[in-house]
């Protein structure tokens, strides 16, 4: 299944709507760390079990979508990234990921591709 | 002598008066009317109007599109150059044979310094150009996240990593080259729109 063709995301967008937005900045720390815990502060496997993974999981029961906002979050690396949204991936499955996660990120729209990437090509480093 | 003083210069004088005479009788060969339409005087202006602007315009329009391009040329040659800055950043530290902390969080920094060039690249060409650059374009954006996701994995980022091992350092500057191939022809397809 093509999850990211126009007609397949139009069809997601009419279903669902956006009912909560997790503004990592804002609720996690202005700094991205690296993949886990004992890589330092603010690592993607903290970010993943203290706030993506719950609040991915209530988005999937009320069918709605999460939308995750980067703005003002500094550092994008693919050890993060890899820690927190490939995880789930791994977890969950990209295709379910994928239909209930949006990203925004005006400054650096980049990351997006960089995380829809890494939630569809999950790897366990 | 006497000949020529008393009766061959008065005469030499006198036929030359006479053609002088019929010269400027004849002068101007051709003739002016004054009364001019004015249909005939915009037809003029016109002539000359379009005699001096378009090869401005023409000019003008070839600078602007000379500019536009060096324009995006410049873009892609600016992103290129902080991707270098990465290699090099990436070089000195394989062969200092020990990785900071602050040697990653520099990587780091460089990779959203260099995110904001490709997005500016990226913008430029999506809006202004055609399929064959879009479809390089495309390639490259491929590339640089595999280049992100070589410096700044568990590989180079991991806490216990204290240096860049051979294969990663390999891996990356590949990738790199492969990079500048990408750019290098966007660079030429840009130079032929």
């Amino acid at each position: 299944m093509e999850l990211c063709s126009i007609g397949n995301l139009n069809k997601i967008m009419m279903e669902m709507e956006i009912k909560d937005t997790l503004i990592i900045a804002k609720e996690f720390g202005d700094t991205a760390g690296a993949r886990d815990y004992d890589d330092g502060d603010f690592s993607g496997k903290e970010f993943y079990d203290n706030f993506l993974l719950q609040r991915f999981n209530k988005a999937v029961e009320g069918n709605y979508l999460l939308l995750i906002d980067i703005d003002g979050f500094w550092g994008w690396p693919s050890s993060f990234v890899s820690g927190s949204f490939g995880l789930l991936s791994m977890e969950l499955g990209s295709e379910l990921v994928l239909k209930h996660l949006r990203f925004k990120s005006d400054k650096n729209p980049l990351k997006i591709d960089k995380a829809i990437h890494v939630i569809k090509n999950p790897t366990k480093k | 002598m006497k000949i020529l003083k008393f009766f061959l210069l008065p005469l030499v004088t006198l036929v030359g008066g006479i053609i002088l005479g019929i010269v400027i009788r004849d002068f101007p060969l051709f003739t002016l009317n004054y009364n001019l339409k004015v249909t005939e005087v915009l037809s003029v202006l016109l002539t000359f109007g379009i005699g001096i602007f378009i090869p401005l315009i023409v000019k003008k329009l070839i600078d602007d599109k000379r500019s536009f391009k060096n324009t995006l040329i410049e873009e892609a040659g600016s992103f290129v150059k902080t991707a270098s800055r990465i290699n090099e950043r990436i070089t000195t530290i394989y062969e200092s044979t020990k990785i900071t902390q602050r040697d990653k969080d520099d990587l780091n920094l460089l990779f959203e310094i260099a995110d904001e060039e490709f997005n500016s690249l990226f913008s430029f060409i999506e809006t202004y150009c055609q399929d064959g650059t879009k479809k390089e374009l495309a390639n490259l954006k491929a590339k640089w996240i595999d280049y992100w996701k070589i410096l700044t994995g568990t590989e180079v980022t991991k806490s216990e990593v204290k240096r860049l091992d051979e294969t990663t350092y390999k891996k990356a500057v590949k990738t790199f080259n492969e990079l500048k191939g990408i750019v290098r022809n966007i660079k030429t397809q840009l130079n032929e729109l």
